[in-house]
């Protein structure tokens, strides 16, 4: 499916850069070149399944299209993984052969180096050899819990992509590949005929030169990431961007977020995609407001319909997961509607998201949502980001705590009696966090702030 | 020490009557917490409970008990010290 994608890429502009590491650049006729090339040694190995390992770069994203090509089943480990994570993983799943960029030399695992795969000898593909069984296993961020594994065909996953009519973009990849939104950049760009520029690193300071360097127009990233990007950037650095599109998803985006971005980048457009690993990508949202209309529940967007049950969102969609790898590697099945975990509440003409529902909190027998209490914290000067989250508590069950990460310049006490000011007036009296700590650095899973579990 | 522990609790309860708006010009040690005192209520509580846990990394009510007043926090904590804690 995505190697058909790519080889329709290369009759369209041969030369046109598909992928962009800090090493080399790749026209989509040399990625094609370079991944049937691969796909032959991947077909070798015998395996119908392999497991990615490696950081970022143009023979990574080439391996996924090898595999493809190559009608096996890819699974794209979290490099942050270590070997014996990897080893429970893969016993877990079940077997396959290990690409990896380092040796991890597990017991009873076939392991190849990327580089030997990517320098194989070139030998002739035959083309109509792919087996409709490719599929691509994702695994869950696993901001609360153990990571599922996701099973997507890349059919449904290409068919909510609509060929864009406009110039081809150059997009940071700004997640990893092995992150379902990873993935998703990585077939708009496909789709679009675009330019993936992978950076070397998602440090700050890398981001920002590869976005300068790369006249990068297009960047896919969670609010957490672009609040970072938008509370560090000087104005010169700003000046210097060629940005015309920004994208968030992940996470519900704030007022504070939305706002800061449009005063920052008033010509580029920002859109909001709705998309969870296990259902894909569901709507997208271009007003810069919070949640999205009202009239998105009563119409099928493409080929997704929402409803609201409980108070949480459900969707039904023909992009969906084939199902999870269990234990013994069976894929469940399921029936059309999927709950979301995402809490929302209706008001007027908007829907606005409310948090998950395993994170809300219960004070004493009422129902706080974090977001709500987040969204709040984030609105005063000097924080640049907040997790409310549940503490255990003797009278009331729990209470509201809040951690609190601090922008550079900004002091504590100042912070503090906004925060009771700001809290005074916007929380009821349950939602006030009871406990509030400044911490150097949140944690983060995939760029998504964690939650405590 | 027990003076110590006597005024870092009633500041507690001071600051707490101040954010609900219900300053006190005087909380006295034996005042009642409750409603026919100070009037802290069960959100009140939980969070004197937490500010308890926060200062002296345990507090009365997680230990299953319910003081009435100021002074039966501040006998918890020296009960606490005699046994050694």
């Amino acid at each position: 499916m995505i190697y058909g994608q790519l080889r329709q890429f290369a009759q369209e502009d041969p030369g046109g850069i598909f992928l962009q590491d800090y090493k080399a650049a790749c026209s989509s006729a040399e990625a094609l070149a370079r991944c049937e090339q691969m796909a032959r040694a991947v077909r070798e190995l015998g395996s119908t399944r392999i497991y990615l390992y490696g950081a970022e770069s143009v023979d990574l994203a080439l391996t996924i299209f090898a595999a493809d090509a190559a009608g096996v089943e890819l699974c794209i480990l979290n490099r942050t993984m270590n070997a014996s994570d990897v080893e429970a993983l893969v016993r877990r799943l079940g077997r396959g052969v290990l690409l990896t960029d380092v040796p991890l030399g597990i017991d009873g695992i076939l392991e190849l180096s990327l580089c030997e795969l990517a320098n194989a000898p070139a030998s002739p593909m035959d083309s109509g050899q792919a087996k409709p069984t490719s599929a691509i296993i994702i695994l869950t961020t696993g901001t609360t819990g153990l990571p599922k594994a996701v099973r997507h065909g890349w059919e449904s996953l290409l068919s909510g992509l609509s060929r864009q009519k406009s110039e081809p973009s150059r997009w940071l990849l700004a997640y990893p590949l092995n992150h379902f939104a990873g993935i998703q950049v990585l077939l708009h760009v496909l789709s679009n005929r675009g330019t993936l520029i992978i950076p070397q690193s998602r440090d700050f300071d890398e981001i920002i030169r590869t976005l300068i360097d790369h006249e990068v127009d297009s960047v896919s990233g969670t609010p957490t990431f672009w609040r970072m990007i938008a509370g560090r950037l000087t104005t010169s650095q700003i000046d210097r961007l060629a940005l015309r599109r920004i994208t968030l998803g992940g996470e519900p985006s704030t007022v504070d977020l939305l706002e800061n971005l449009k005063s920052k980048f008033p010509t580029a457009s920002i859109t909001q995609v709705y998309a969870t690993t296990e259902l894909g990508t569901c709507f997208s949202v271009k007003d810069a407001l919070p949640g999205f209309p009202v009239s998105y529940l009563r119409r099928q967007v493409g080929n997704v319909r929402l409803r609201i049950v409980d108070g949480e969102l459900y969707v039904a969609s023909s992009a969906k997961m084939q199902g999870y790898m269990g234990d013994s590697a069976v894929v469940e099945s399921m029936g059309d509607w999927l709950a979301t975990g995402d809490l929302v509440e209706q008001s007027d003409d908007r829907v606005y998201f409310r948090g998950r529902r395993s994170e809300v909190i219960n004070v004493g027998g009422v129902k706080v949502h974090p977001a709500k209490v987040e969204e709040a914290v984030l609105r005063i000067p000097g924080v640049s980001a907040a997790r409310a989250y549940g503490r255990p508590n003797p009278i009331s069950g729990q209470i509201v705590a809040c951690d609190i990460e601090l922008e550079q310049d900004a002091g504590e006490e100042a912070v503090r009696r906004a925060f009771q000011a700001t809290c005074a007036t916007e929380l009821n009296r349950y939602e006030r966090p009871r406990q509030l700590n400044f911490v150097p650095r949140l944690e983060r899973a995939n760029e998504k702030l964690m939650r405590k579990a | 020490m027990k003076e110590a522990v006597l005024e870092k609790i009633t500041d507690m309860v001071v600051k707490l009557l101040e954010a609900k708006g219900n300053a006190r010009p005087r909380v006295a040690a034996g005042d009642s917490l409750y409603e026919n005192g100070l009037g802290l209520d069960s959100l009140d509580t939980a969070t004197l409970a937490a500010m308890l846990e926060n200062e002296f990394e345990s507090d009365p009510y997680n230990a299953g008990e319910f003081p009435e007043s100021i002074s039966e926090i501040v006998d918890f904590y020296s009960g606490a010290n005699r046994e050694g804690l």
